[in-house]
């Protein structure tokens, strides 16, 4: 096999260095404290601190027990598992088949597959508000159906994105040696490239489900309010306006740990063997017949609500070419909304691939610790932004003022909740250590870290700079952690939205939100094209 | 090394949560610190407008924290109570059915403001707050859109249950949205008791086209075209006037089961001392000030609390409605009767 040797594959204590044993663990030491700093000692201060609020005659964890049987709660969780299933069961029905398609082109190198797998990632990098008001420039009746329709479109293109790629690692050869022996498409499909793409597929509607457990903006833009209601939607009816009832607001953060985390778990345990070379694309026996163009043509039709949005980008580029206070203040927003977006995204980053990294080191001495490391990493999964951000309110108010704005908080809780998508991202790179070039570093007198930082380099490299943007992309849109850490001289794009919407200044508003997708599918689109063009 | 890793946040995090008095605010003496909710503290915001003028007169510094929405801020002050101590001095915006929330934090006892006198009757409705806007909410009409669909404008809210109104009308989330509440809180008072609100409101989860988180949606759908009528302001009339609507295409409704009002006030949080307190007592007393009253329209597209100002012309054309007294009812209930008066209308959750 091109690009990989015999010996290559899981670290599993083959390397057998003790250079790297103590890199690794250090890496996990290291991730460990974040994930402490991060999730473990706020969720320990918030579940403190809303004890002390509005307590009751009754303990508090009885509240929230009762709260989240009681027939509202339990019924909102009902519905938010049934739309994430419908939404993940549509979604899968249209991705599968995409993703075979784009990655047999690919397989192929038919011109524009790189541009069709580049498209698939675009939109999971728009932020959910920025395709909701596209959804509702496009007309789309509110109700579930609408809510439906929404996620799909972000978890169609996500499966099909993972599908492609597995896809696309089936040897030519097998094919070929399968038709050999009379097999017509459907026996290729049947014992080839279904069993192939079997694993990605299901972990990738597994983390749909999760993100459809965990939506907010779609439900709220589109659903029409109640009753279609989700439990983050519940949740933050809990907090606001009306009454502060945290009994009930801890329910339905419960629920969406139940919810939201199993399916990470799940695809944790499904990835416990990762597959031996994901990085093996071999030359195609022929050359190539057919284009991608069309395949293209559909990957970029779940990317029509954004370009709806897009729509409003006139009136942005009529506000820069004069010196008005839009300009200003729209200016502001973007460079915080980029800074903070470029922090978050690389402090996932770097948190996530010490933990790919140190679990792959330890895995042979400490197996314990690098399988909680992981699991660690899936939990913010299960946890809404708010949730978090508010234990982190409690945890550190003492040190954080939240009416003063603190860049480093709302960076470190984004960075949280962008973890277990950084985190699975990369989990994959756990296979295909290329240990012969390590071990050739090594002979040549390289110390283990360097040796090691050559070899992996290279493999890593393309994969970080795809993710970055993608999760930059992501980070961009987030508002809940900078509605409670932001001041006056730390307005992102996301919050200037929000509040010149409520200002009257509606068509503003709508400007800002596509100057806002704009930059969200640069991010994510730039980078992945760059790798495609590559 | 590994232990200092795990230590240093937990120990930081205990002197966050433990160390602290929830009653005494941790405030640096020389700044007067006022919370509030985002568009009266950004920029061109009613507060941000006047705080220059402020400074200069109590030759003070003055410090605005904007602290989301309403409800937020008074979430915040709440959380803030029970872990930090209250941040601010003087929380400014919050409205009658958020007070009682706030009610236990704020000073009961001031003393009497100047201008107090010329205070729109009704509008003081306890001790301890302090009115400085209202506003009388109604429908919203998009008259040409009204006339191309043949409607009559509504005469009463119940009108809205008529079939010809159905996917006609966006109101708001009485949990989340503080004009929502208002309606809520109204239709209790004017539906006659329980069953009446929970048939009126089953009706109306049947026959509106959303029901908003906020009003700044809700408002965003009905200029869009999505909807001919929005629950709003009065004043929405005089925003549009002095946008240039001459035509007078965007009118509030009188409706025959009359109004409800939602005044905004501002309070001293309790427990303040010496220069603060009294800073605190002069910055509520420039809130209803003329100066500061007369600013107030066109900055926060309200109407002042202070009688006897000339208004902007744009809020000369506004129907005088009829309006019921603002109450202080607990919300908690009639919202537990609402959310199960429209869970149980939407069954089929596809409405």
């Amino acid at each position: 096999m091109i690009g990989t040797s015999r010996q290559d594959g899981r670290y599993a204590g083959a390397v057998g260095d003790e250079s790297l044993w103590r890199l690794g663990a250090l890496l996990l030491v290291g991730v460990s404290a974040y994930w402490i700093f991060a999730v473990g000692v706020p969720l320990l201060s918030l579940a403190r601190g809303v004890g002390r609020v509005g307590a009751g005659l009754e303990p508090f964890y009885q509240r929230v027990v009762m709260a989240a049987i009681s027939p509202e709660v339990a019924g909102v969780a009902a519905f938010t598992a049934w739309q994430a299933a419908w939404s993940v069961a549509i979604s899968a029905a249209l991705g599968l088949p995409l993703g075979i398609w784009v990655g047999a082109k690919m397989a192929a190198s038919a011109p524009g597959s790189r541009l069709a797998l580049a498209l698939l990632a675009a939109p999971f990098g728009v932020p959910s508000v920025v395709a909701g008001v596209g959804w509702l420039a496009l007309g789309l009746p509110f109700g579930v159906g609408a809510v439906v329709a929404a996620h799909v479109a972000f978890n169609a293109p996500w499966i099909a994105h993972w599908v492609a790629r597995a896809r696309a690692t089936v040897p030519a050869r097998q094919i070929e040696a399968v038709r050999t022996l009379g097999a017509g498409w459907a026996g290729v499909l049947r014992f080839v490239v279904i069993p192939a793409v079997r694993r990605p597929a299901l972990v990738a509607a597994l983390q749909s489900f999760s993100f459809c457990v965990m939506s907010f903006a779609l439900v709220t833009l589109l659903g029409g309010g109640p009753p279609v209601e989700t439990l983050e939607t519940a949740l933050v009816a809990s907090v606001r306006s009306a009454g502060l009832d945290l009994a009930a607001a801890s329910a339905c953060a419960l629920w969406q740990g139940v919810l939201g985390l199993a399916p990470w778990f799940a695809a944790l345990l499904l990835e416990r063997e990762p597959a031996a070379a994901t990085a093996s694309v071999e030359p195609p026996l022929q050359a190539p017949r057919s284009t991608a163009w069309l395949a293209a043509g559909g990957a970029a039709l779940f990317l029509v609500p954004v370009a709806a949005t897009l729509a409003r980008l006139p009136r942005v580029a009529g506000w820069l070419t004069l010196d008005g206070p839009e300009r200003a203040e729209l200016l502001s927003a973007a460079g915080v909304s980029v800074a903070l977006a470029g922090a978050s995204a690389a402090t996932a980053l770097a948190v996530a691939g010490a933990a790919v990294a140190g679990s792959a080191l330890c895995e042979s001495r400490a197996p314990f610790w690098a399988r909680a490391v992981s699991a660690a990493c899936a939990v913010p999964a299960g946890l809404s932004a708010l949730v978090l951000g508010l234990g982190f309110w409690f945890a550190y108010s003492g040190l954080v003022n939240p009416f003063e704005g603190s860049f480093w908080a709302i960076v470190t809780v984004q960075a949280a909740t962008l973890l277990p998508i950084a985190h699975r991202a990369l989990h994959g790179m756990k296979g295909g250590f290329p240990r012969a070039r390590y071990e050739i570093l090594r002979t040549l007198g390289a110390s283990a870290g360097k040796a090691w930082r050559l070899a992996e380099g290279p493999r890593w490299r393309p994969a970080v700079l795809v993710l970055a943007g993608m999760l930059a992309a992501l980070a961009l849109g987030e508002l809940a952690a900078v509605t409670l850490f932001y001041s006056e001289r730390l307005v992102p794009l996301s919050l200037l939205v929000a509040r010149w919407a409520a200002r009257h200044r509606v068509e503003d508003a709508r400007a800002a939100a596509a100057l806002l997708g704009l930059l969200c599918v640069a991010l994510a689109a730039v980078p992945a094209l760059r790798r495609a063009r590559s | 090394m590994y232990r200092l890793w795990i230590w240093v946040p937990l120990g930081m995090s205990l002197v966050g949560c433990d160390g602290k008095n929830a009653e005494s605010p941790r405030i640096p003496a020389p700044e007067l610190r006022v919370a509030t909710y985002d568009t009266l503290a950004a920029p061109g915001g009613w507060l941000q407008a006047l705080a220059q003028e402020f400074e200069k007169s109590c030759g003070c510094s003055l410090k605005l924290l904007p602290s989301g929405d309403a409800g937020q801020m008074t979430a915040r002050a709440e959380l803030e109570a029970s872990s930090r101590g209250p941040s601010a001095h003087v929380f400014v915006g919050f409205d009658q059915n958020l007070w009682p929330r706030l009610r236990h934090l704020m000073d009961a006892e001031l003393p009497k403001l100047a201008g107090e006198g010329d205070l729109v009757p009704g509008l003081r409705i306890e001790s301890g707050f302090v009115p400085f806007d209202y506003g009388p909410l109604t429908l919203m009409a998009d008259t040409v859109a009204l006339e191309r669909l043949k409607l009559a404008p509504p005469r009463k809210l119940s009108d809205l249950l008529k079939p010809e109104y159905r996917k006609k009308f966006v109101l708001q989330d009485p949990r989340t949205s503080s004009p929502g509440l208002v309606l809520a809180l109204h239709t209790w008072t004017t539906a006659g008791g329980d069953a009446g609100f929970s048939k009126l409101w089953r009706g109306l989860a049947a026959s509106w086209l959303a029901l908003p988180s906020g009003w700044d949606e809700a408002y965003g759908l009905f200029l869009d075209g999505r909807a001919p009528l929005v629950w709003s302001y009065v004043t929405s009339q005089a925003y549009h006037a002095a946008q240039g609507d001459s035509s007078g295409r965007y009118r509030a409704l009188e409706l025959e089961d009359g109004h409800p009002v939602q005044v905004e006030g501002a309070a001293r949080l309790a427990g303040l001392t010496g220069v603060e307190r009294e800073r605190a007592g002069e910055f509520l007393e420039f809130l209803i000030s003329r100066r500061a009253q007369e600013l107030l329209p066109t900055l926060n597209w309200m109407l002042p609390a202070r009688e006897g100002l000339k208004l902007p012309p744009a809020f000369e054309g506004l129907p005088k409605l009829a309006t019921r007294p603002p109450a202080t009812l607990d919300p908690s209930h009639i919202l537990s009767r609402w959310t199960s008066a429209v869970r149980k209308a939407g069954s089929g959750r596809d409405r």
